[in-house]
């Protein structure tokens, strides 16, 4: 069952509602909350339905294994109007985030959430983890990642290993053929301005996240591979951080960045659903709530399919 | 709340109503119908930039999800052509009980100009004008052209991926699975289904003056509709790579489009 909300919160944290737009997808029934809440948002600046129409199709995957979803537009982006004046836009996303986890919260979401984002989307979400400690899953898709020695030596060899790498320079040699080989996609300007933290300092985040007990899985696809291409190579580049068991860290070599094949946004939702059924269990006892901020007791959970409080919700026009 | 579902219950459709500024009522109300697929994705922010300059010019307005797209109900592998022109004319009701207007101009951008201009022939009260921006004129070709676009992505070697069908009839193109009945009424698609008088008056925008615009063209007017056209390059550049990652809206189209709304008869 999905609903249309609006909702936000602005730099000040006062509430200021009907600014974000977003879709919650919910059984309408007790398990609703049962397992911790997805939240979905815009990767890059495609509307809150992703690449390829991603966040709708895993929202509605998680709905079938039982994970409620908001998915939602951040200020400035899809229908959500841009925020007032004040603050930064990585500020302001980490905000907008938030305010969708109050959204579920107010709707009965007691288990924590999971904030699942793609490429700057990832940014956002663990920016979001750093300052929201209802935030007990992360799913980073693409986030930042950092060349190594081995990674770079195990590249070059795999390069020279690739015959059909070698067909097509013989090519390009006698002007016969063009390469179509994805191009690095963190070279120069492919990486739509995302600046990278130093690595030092991503680790740093993602140690007090997966210290605090967050369990985050980190997807990498083709997008990186001048740069990474195992898991062992993430582990390399942060040799020295402790992540507590907690960070797991997947290289889909098959997949695109944007998991444009039907195949790869499957082996993406299959997955993603996999790491939810590690963690979270479906039908186990529901993980205690986590903390929140001193002085903000939650709510009763209301009765499945009560209004959410203080929302205008979209009307729903009956059928003709 | 703009953003509202409408539609039968069991399968909404996402619509998002701009509601006009200025001059309530002296202007048609206006339907949007959007590309499918990833044209609907990168159409979605300029679509948006339209409707809020027709709103402000005076003009209620209407976006909408078609069903198995966007934020509506259903898997994008139930999408078809009929399923379009359903829910173009479920829409267009909707617009009218909405804004109370008397009449609704529907713009539809490439394959929901299709859609609409047969939708159009088949509503009673239809539409007061039709704007068929870019629209797929050739189905077949519109199926090419999607199996190269996603041939020249250079996508890794997959092997869980099923055999992806022939050029003309791909199972799927760039992240959206195509059913075989839309790919069926894809290549059937021909000048041929335009029977009946669609609306009283038809604008074509389109990017350059090709065959395939002036064959839809001739079509339409034996039809005895009156056919403006319109060429800008500006109204094609939105459908670019380069303009996919930038915020990108086509001005001057725009700007020509409120016009059109503004002044239509």
């Amino acid at each position: 069952m999905e609903r249309i909300v609006e909702f936000g919160s602005d730099a000040s944290g006062e509430a200021a509602t009907g600014r974000l737009v977003g879709i919650v997808n919910r059984q309408e029934d007790a398990s609703a909350y049962q397992r911790p809440a997805a939240l979905l948002f815009n990767a890059g600046i495609v509307h809150r339905i992703g690449p390829h129409r991603l966040n709708v199709k895993l929202a509605r995957a998680l709905a079938e294994v039982g994970v409620a979803s908001i998915r939602f537009d951040l200020s400035g982006l899809g229908d959500s109007p841009p925020a007032p004046a004040g603050a930064a836009y990585e500020a302001q996303a980490a905000l907008d985030i938030s305010a969708a986890a109050d959204v579920l919260e107010a709707d009965g979401a007691r288990t924590g959430f999971v904030a699942i984002g793609m490429c700057s989307g990832a940014d956002n979400a663990y920016r979001a983890a750093l300052q929201d400690s209802r935030i007990i899953g992360l799913v980073l898709l693409d986030p930042y990642a950092y060349e190594t020695p081995r990674a770079k030596v195990e590249r070059a060899l795999e390069k020279a290993r690739d015959i059909d790498r070698w067909k097509r320079a013989i090519g390009r040699t006698i002007g016969r053929d063009e390469e179509t080989s994805a191009a690095s996609s963190l070279d120069g300007g492919e990486d739509n301005d995302r600046v990278h933290p130093p690595v030092a300092e991503f680790g740093r985040d993602l140690e007090a996240l997966a210290q605090r007990g967050v369990r985050v899985l980190i997807r990498y696809t083709t997008y990186v591979e001048e740069l990474l291409t195992d898991p062992r190579h993430f582990h390399d580049a942060f040799k020295g951080f402790d992540f507590a068991g907690n960070l797991d860290v997947e290289v889909d070599r098959q997949s695109d960045h944007t998991y444009v094949r039907m195949s790869a946004q499957k082996r993406l939702f299959d997955h993603i659903a996999a790491w939810y059924e590690a963690n979270w269990p479906r039908g186990a006892e529901a993980p205690a709530p986590p903390p929140r901020e001193a002085g903000s007791a939650p709510d009763p959970a209301p009765a499945p399919g009560a209004p959410i409080a203080g929302l205008r919700r979209a009307g729903v026009r009956p059928a003709r | 709340m703009p953003a509202f579902h409408f539609g039968a219950s069991e399968a909404p459709l996402f619509g998002y109503f701009h509601p006009p500024q200025a001059r309530a009522g002296l202007r048609p109300a206006v339907l949007i119908c959007p590309p499918i697929g990833e044209e609907g994705v990168r159409a979605h922010r300029m679509l948006r930039v339209l409707a809020e300059r027709l709103a402000r010019a005076g003009a209620p307005t209407l976006r909408f999800d078609y069903r198995s797209s966007g934020d509506s109900a259903g898997a994008c592998e139930e999408l078809t052509l009929g399923s379009m022109g359903a829910d173009i004319i479920s829409a267009h009701d909707e617009l009218i009980d909405m804004s109370r207007a008397s009449r609704a101009v529907w713009i539809g951008l490439r394959l929901g100009g299709a859609a609409a201009v047969r939708a159009a022939q088949r509503v009673p009260r239809g539409p007061a004008g039709v704007i068929l921006w870019d629209p797929i004129v050739d189905g077949t070709a519109y199926l090419s052209a999607m199996s190269e676009a996603q041939a020249s992505m250079g996508l890794p070697e997959d092997s869980d991926t099923a055999q992806p069908g022939a050029p003309d009839d791909p199972a799927e193109a760039i992240g959206f699975q195509l059913s075989p009945t839309l790919r069926a009424e894809l290549r059937a698609m021909s000048n041929a289904d335009l029977k009946r008088k669609p609306t009283r008056r038809v604008m074509i925008l389109a990017g350059a003056a090709t065959p395939q615009i002036a064959s839809l063209h001739e079509a339409i007017a034996e039809l005895e509709a009156p056919v403006d056209e319109l060429h800008d390059a500006d109204g094609s550049a939105w459908n670019s790579d380069d303009a996919l990652n930038a915020y990108y809206v086509p001005a001057r189209t725009i700007e020509a489009l409120v016009e059109a709304v503004e002044g239509w008869r």
